[in-house]
């Protein structure tokens, strides 16, 4: 600190007016403030302010209680509800790595005019609306479906495999979903590893698979905690794949949510439900932040 | 002899006298509205509104022509149409005790819950003429303005003639009647359901007992690997029943019955349906609460509850409203059929239904 | 020896036809379902066949003739283009003063911005369908615009943020020491270099806000909704056609914005160069 002042100070007697300069500096960036305000505004009375209001529900319906949240723990269905959707979303997030991983490696090692045309295959499915796909896989997985009717046709098998409405078809589409996040995340730390480094190793002796796992592996690790938190924390919200894909077994949180509010009209409850899931993608949120700064310092 | 008859006589006399006396008072007090004193009252809310809400769509349209359109065009009131009636949102609107919905359609199984807690307003049967109601279809929350059912419904080219189901024994015998089923996503039907295929008699299904509701989910455990497709929203089953998704389904016989009219292979099954209805109720705090009264009075008349038939293929609720329909129209009705069928528990449900639908997502994943 | 070295030729040959053949596959999964339902569309039967037997126009003609299809479609590109606007001004606005500001809790700040995109969105939906039941926002123009808006504000942000850091401050600070006060600086100077960054996140708004579901699902009324909402109450219910006509339209969409992004990039290319 004293460091500091005996600098400023060297600095104001070697040249007495940029005091005066830096003074007006930092009111400017403070009043840079003002550029961020609008969107503060907004989001604090029409995101941040509706979910206390909502949230608070789980403890004040009608009166103060705590009883929605013990039913949460205690109605073993719940905690059913919550592991079902943990597995389905850790799958995905698995699935999504093992399949995501070789394509973003390849799009880091191509030239950038190949990476040009494979951009747009891996974004595509980005832009298409997430109904547009959830159609196409029931056309896709149905039992009057595409798939089987041409397996039918072909007489590769007799009678229609049961590929829609369950843990299968939910998997499917939520990898679907995923991967376009997923490979663009790992693409982003990859395209930072200097190509040197296993260069290096090669030079060294040491045979490609162990250039890659010791080397390139660990280099690429931040990537892949990003890319899995990411894919995550977007996964155990996932509302529109289990409902539209999923069967019987397949219940996801947010589905019980919906229900919760819209049909069975208890607010609490669902507010409940809200509050611990929000518990989950908020902490993982947190790491992600600390995750991807990691990773900034890293990189760079 | 003479003194006991004399007592004897005098007894009757009282009682008699008694019987006179309550009725008059009962009459007093209990005679509703006529049409006439109905229409009279009316004539002084010339020139308001009254904000109705319903549920959009083909069912709306046919509220607008039954209803709407002639009550403005007698009584010079603007009815404003607003849609969906979410119960959740009369919810919001009673909290904040900001009420802009005068008169609300709903499903008569939530309301009176929604009453006992403080977010409805009580009818008035003074006003109201509830005499050629079924006292199944209102209370002192709600007045049901049409009667549909859930039912079973199947492909006539799968089981033909004297192949199909007669009974919801059938639609667990996977043997005799092979093929894939639709189920409906919720408990509502499917546990009485469930205990008619088990052998109760359909009047004794209600009230249910922890007893019938394990029974109930036990025999639904039978029929689970069959069914293909849990359905949530009513349009899905004649979707599934036209396409041959599905060769039985369990759906709400309105629309069924039209894809069946237009002409697709599909014919509904009633027996064992579960009668229910849609009501009008009125939100607690509304301006218009007398107004709101004086119009579901007006839409209980037999000669106004009926026409809605004409329009959509749900049922009126008054029995009067009966024979204004035609006979291909009265086939159709859920009213006609009503003794072969269960009469939904409003209240036990509307009391249950938070915990009936915990136990529901147990028994799915198990 | 000389064996060794053929057979480890082929092996490595064999591991690169592998390694491709998994992306190529991957590419095929990514792809195809969103063309899958192309030649459906123009199939001539009513229920599913695939490949069709006979083609057809039938479902798009029902589309471009059911009212509640072609107003769906009509409001949501309204919302969109409204909140293409909204988003793209406010979130330029705040990555601007996170990028040039020295605030404290600056990085709260940036994290809170992004929220939305981490926040469940069925919560999130809750959330505002209460609030909005008490203002009356429900089924309003306004109400779809304000709440897609909080939904494209992160992308829009997360794009400016990288945009403008490119920026060197240098081009700024001279600026303003040549005389231009702030807002002429951001003017005549940020805002032609943040365009091509504008136009990017503009076009994420457009497609958040298009492709929004969750939200319209409980703040749509019968007579105003969008056609996500449209077509997941269609997909539940219609297994014909018609949703897939609707569905190809949508990647026709989807193909023409990305045409779209990928020339004006170019030709910001072009003009920098």
């Amino acid at each position: 600190m004293t460091e500091a002042i005996t600098q400023i100070q060297s600095v104001t007697m070697e040249r007495p007016f940029i005091k005066q300069l830096a003074r007006l500096e930092r009111w400017e960036k403070i009043t840079v403030f003002a550029f961020v305000a609008p969107a503060m505004v907004l989001l604090l009375s029409l995101f941040v302010y509706p979910l206390i209001i909502f949230l608070l529900n789980s403890v004040f319906d009608p009166a103060f209680t705590i009883e929605h949240y013990v039913k949460a723990f205690t109605r073993p269905v719940y905690l059913r509800i919550f592991r079902i959707t943990f597995e389905a979303s850790l799958l995905t997030t698995i699935g999504a790595l093992i399949i995501g991983y070789p394509v973003a490696y390849l799009f880091a090692h191509v030239s950038a005019t190949t990476r040009g045309i494979l951009l747009p295959l891996v974004l595509f499915p980005f832009w298409t609306s997430i109904l547009v796909r959830m159609y196409a896989w029931m056309v896709l997985l149905g039992n009057d479906g595409v798939i089987n009717q041409l397996l039918l046709k072909g007489d590769i098998i007799s009678s229609p495999l049961p590929m829609l409405f369950n843990r299968f078809s939910v998997l499917v589409g939520m990898i679907h979903f995923m991967l376009p996040y997923m490979i663009l995340t790992l693409y982003s730390v990859m395209a930072g590893i200097p190509k040197e480094l296993t260069q290096a190793a090669a030079s060294l002796g040491a045979p490609p698979y162990k250039q890659f796992f010791r080397v390139y592996l660990p280099w690429s690790m931040p990537g892949v905690g990003a890319g899995c938190l990411l894919v995550f924390i977007l996964a155990v919200a996932f509302f529109v794949t289990p409902a539209l894909l999923g069967g019987i077994r397949d219940t996801m949180i947010s589905q019980v949510i919906q229900s919760e509010i819209e049909d069975a009209l208890n607010w609490g409850f669902g507010a409940a439900l809200s509050m611990l899931l929000m518990i989950v993608t908020t902490s993982l949120y947190l790491i992600y932040n600390r995750v991807m700064s990691i990773e900034r310092i890293h990189g760079g | 002899m003479l003194e006991r008859l004399s007592s004897k006589k005098f007894f009757m006399i009282v009682s008699l006298a008694a019987i006179f006396t309550l009725s008059g008072v009962l009459s007093a007090a209990g005679e509703p509205l006529t049409m006439e004193q109905v229409k009279e009252r009316l004539q002084k809310f010339r020139g308001s509104s009254l904000v109705i809400v319903s549920w959009g769509g083909s069912y709306q349209d046919a509220q607008r022509k039954a209803y709407y359109e002639p009550f403005e065009k007698e009584f010079g009131i603007k009815i404003v149409e607003d849609s969906p009636a979410a119960e959740a949102k009369v919810m919001a609107m009673v909290k904040a005790k900001n009420v802009t919905w005068d008169l609300v359609d709903g499903g008569a199984y939530k309301l009176g819950d929604l009453g006992n807690r403080g977010f409805l307003e009580e009818l008035d049967y003074n006003i109201i003429d509830a005499r050629d109601v079924d006292p199944f279809f209102y209370s002192k929350w709600y007045m049901s303005t049409i009667s549909w059912c859930e039912l079973l419904g199947y492909r006539t080219d799968a089981f033909p003639g004297d192949k199909a189901p007669t009974s919801a024994v059938d639609f667990w015998d996977v043997k005799k009647f092979p093929g894939r089923r639709a189920m409906r996503d919720n408990p509502i039907f499917n546990i009485p359901l469930a205990l008619l295929a088990d052998g109760v008699p359909k009047d004794q299904i209600y009230p249910l007992t922890e007893e019938k509701i394990k029974r109930a989910f036990k025999k639904l455990d039978e029929v689970k690997p069959h069914v293909n497709v849990w359905w949530t929203q009513g349009a899905q089953p004649p979707q599934l029943l036209t396409d041959n998704e599905v060769v039985m389904a369990t759906g709400w016989n309105g629309r069924i019955s039209t894809v069946a009219k237009e002409g697709a292979p599909v014919a509904v099954l009633w027996d064992g349906a579960q009668m229910v209805s849609d009501a009008w109720y009125i939100p607690k705090g509304t301006k218009n609460k007398e107004l709101a009264m004086l119009f579901i009075a007006w839409a209980t008349f037999p000669e106004i509850n009926w026409p809605l038939s004409q329009y959509i293929d749900y049922g009126p609720v008054n029995n009067k409203s009966l024979k204004f329909l035609s006979k291909e129209l009265l086939e159709r009705m859920p009213l006609t059929h009503a003794d072969k069928m269960i009469k939904c528990d409003f209240d036990w449900w509307s009391s249950n239904y938070i915990d009936m639908l915990d136990r529901w997502r147990e028994w799915k994943l198990q | 020896m000389l064996k060794d070295l053929f057979v480890e030729k082929h092996w490595e040959s064999f591991k690169k036809v592998i390694f491709y053949t998994f992306c190529g596959l991957v590419c095929v999964f990514l792809i195809m379902p969103n063309f899958i339902v192309v030649p459906i569309s123009f199939s001539g039967a009513r229920f599913l066949e695939f490949p069709p037997k006979t083609y057809s126009w039938q479902w798009y003609q029902n589309y471009f003739e059911t009212e509640e299809w072609v107003s769906a479609t009509i409001t949501s590109f309204e919302v969109a283009i409204l909140v293409t606007i909204c988003a793209t001004i406010l979130g330029s606005l705040t990555a601007y003063g996170l990028v040039r500001g020295r605030f404290p809790g600056k990085n709260i700040i940036n994290s809170f911005i992004i929220s939305p995109m981490v926040t469940p969105v069925l919560v999130t939906a809750v959330a505002i369908y209460k609030i909005y039941s008490d203002l009356g926002l429900t089924g309003t123009l306004i109400g779809f615009t304000l709440a897609h808006t909080i939904m494209a504000l992160p992308f829009v942000v997360i794009v400016m943020t990288a945009n403008l850091r490119g920026i060197n401050v240098e081009v700024e600070q001279a600026a303003r020491s040549l005389g231009a006060n702030r807002i002429t600086t951001l003017r005549r100077v940020i805002f032609p270099l943040a365009l091509p960054g504008m136009i990017a996140g503009g076009l994420f708004a457009f497609l958040i806000s298009f492709d929004e579901l969750i939200i319209a699902l409980f703040i749509s009324s019968p007579t105003l909704s969008t056609l996500p909402k449209k077509l997941w109450d269609g997909i539940r219910t219609e297994i014909n056609p018609t949703i897939a006509a609707v569905s190809t339209l949508l990647v026709l969409l989807s193909v023409l914005v990305l045409l779209g992004a990928g020339m004006a990039r170019k030709y910001f290319e072009k003009k920098t160069q």
